[in-house]
C-alpha cells in the first residue's frame, strides 16, 4: 500500500477514535486486516426514519491511491433504501465518486452515509424497485424499511403481517430472503410475489 | 440529526486549529451548493448551522483566550488535509482560493484532478497555487 495512504488511514482511524460520534456510539471504525487497506464501519440508523434502532455495518476498502480516490464503500447490512442497492448494497452517494475530495476522510464520509439515510434522494436512485415505493406508495416504503431495519439490522418494530406474508412463501419451499425481496418488490402483495417466484 | 451536528461542531473545535476549521467549513458549504448532492432544504439547514456554529467558535476564540492562543495560533498552522501532518514541516503551497497543503501533496493531488482537494475549486494554469514562504524560513 502506498506509503501516504496507509500513514493517511492510521491518522484518520486514531481520529475517528477520539470523535464525539464514537463516544456517542452513532458511528464506529474496526480494522479488518494488518495493512489498513480494509476496515469495517458502523452507523447507527438516525432517529425519526425508518432505520432508527438498526445498526448497520459497512465495509470499507481504500484503495492504493487513497486520499486522492475515494474509499469504496458498500452497505452488508441489508437495507432498502432508494440509494442504497438491496441486492449487493452499493450505495450512490456523490461524495463516494465524481465530487470525492483529498480532503473528506472516512468519518466525514460515515457521516453523510448516516444523512443519506436521514434524507434519500429518489430521484438519483441506486435502486429503482425501491425508488418508485418511496414516491408512489411512502407509507409502504416506510413499513418496509422499518421491517428490513427488524430484521437485518436489529431494529426494534416488528411488523407482524409482513412476517407472516414471509413465512407463507417459504412454506412453498424459497428461501427466507428471496421471499422478502419479492414481496417487497410487489408492495407485500402475496399474489403478485409468488406469480413472479414461481414464473 | 440534531445530535449530529452538535457532535461535529464540538468535535471540530477541540481537534482542529482555526485553520482547518475554516477549510472543513468551506468543505461543507461546497459540498451543499454542487446540484447533485442532497439538495434538500434539510441540509441547506444543516450547512447554515454549521457555518453559524463554527463562526461562533472562531469568534469566541479570537475573543475569549486571545492571549493564551495566539502565539500557538502563529507557529501551528494545523495539519495537511491530504496526509494529516503538521503544516511547515515540509515546504507548503496554497491555492488561489487559499487552502493550504505540503507542496508535494498538492502536486499528487493535483495529478489526480485539477481541483483544490479541500473545496474542489477547479484549478488550471500557473497561478493555480503558489508557495508559501514563512519568515522563519
Ligand atoms: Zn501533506
Ligand atoms: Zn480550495
Amino acid at each position: 500500500m502506498a506509503n501516504i495512504a496507509a500513514k493517511r488511514i492510521k491518522r484518520e482511524f486514531k481520529e475517528v477514535m477520539k470523535s464525539e460520534e464514537v463516544a456517542g456510539g452513532d458511528i464506529k471504525l474496526e480494522l479488518v486486516n494488518d495493512c489498513w487497506t480494509e476496515l469495517q464501519g458502523e452507523i447507527s440508523g438516525p432517529p425519526d426514519t425508518p432505520y432508527e434502532g438498526g445498526t448497520f455495518l459497512l465495509e470499507i476498502k481504500v484503495p492504493e491511491t487513497y486520499p486522492f480516490n475515494p474509499p469504496k464503500i458498500r452497505f452488508m447490512t441489508k437495507i432498502w433504501h432508494p440509494n442504497v442497492s438491496s441486492a449487493t448494497g452499493a450505495i450512490c452517494l456523490d461524495i463516494l465518486k465524481d465530487q470525492w475530495a483529498a480532503a473528506l476522510t472516512l468519518r466525514t464520509v460515515l457521516l453523510s452515509i448516516q444523512a443519506l439515510l436521514s434524507a434519500a434522494e429518489p430521484n438519483d436512485p441506486q435502486d429503482a424497485v425501491v425508488a418508485k415505493q418511496y414516491k408512489e406508495n411512502h407509507e409502504l416504503f416506510e413499513m418496509t424499511a422499518k421491517h428490513w431495519t427488524n430484521i437485518y439490522a436489529g431494529g426494534p418494530t416488528c411488523i407482524c403481517e409482513f412476517n407472516q406474508k414471509v413465512q407463507r412463501i417459504q412454506d412453498m419451499g424459497i428461501d427466507e430472503h428471496q421471499a422478502r425481496v419479492a414481496l417487497s418488490t410487489y408492495d407485500w402483495e402475496l399474489e403478485r410475489a409468488t406469480e413472479q417466484l414461481f414464473c | 440529526m440534531g445530535n449530529n451536528i452538535e457532535d461535529d461542531v464540538i468535535d471540530l473545535t477541540s481537534s482542529f486549529t482555526l485553520v482547518d476549521q475554516r477549510g472543513l467549513a468551506n468543505v461543507i458549504i461546497d459540498l451543499v451548493s454542487e446540484d447533485s448532492f442532497n439538495s434538500s432544504l434539510q441540509t441547506k439547514c444543516v450547512a447554515k448551522k454549521h457555518s453559524q456554529a463554527l463562526t461562533a467558535c472562531i469568534e469566541k476564540n479570537s475573543s475569549g483566550s486571545q492571549k493564551k492562543e495566539e502565539p500557538r495560533i502563529l507557529k501551528k498552522f494545523g495539519d495537511c488535509p491530504i496526509c494529516m501532518e503538521e503544516l511547515g514541516k515540509c515546504p507548503m503551497s496554497s491555492t488561489n482560493c487559499g487552502h493550504v497543503f505540503c507542496s508535494n501533496c498538492l502536486e499528487q493531488s493535483l495529478k489526480f484532478e485539477k481541483r483544490c482537494p479541500t473545496c474542489r475549486k477547479y484549478l488550471k494554469g500557473k497561478l493555480a497555487y503558489h508557495p508559501l514562504y514563512l519568515s522563519s524560513d
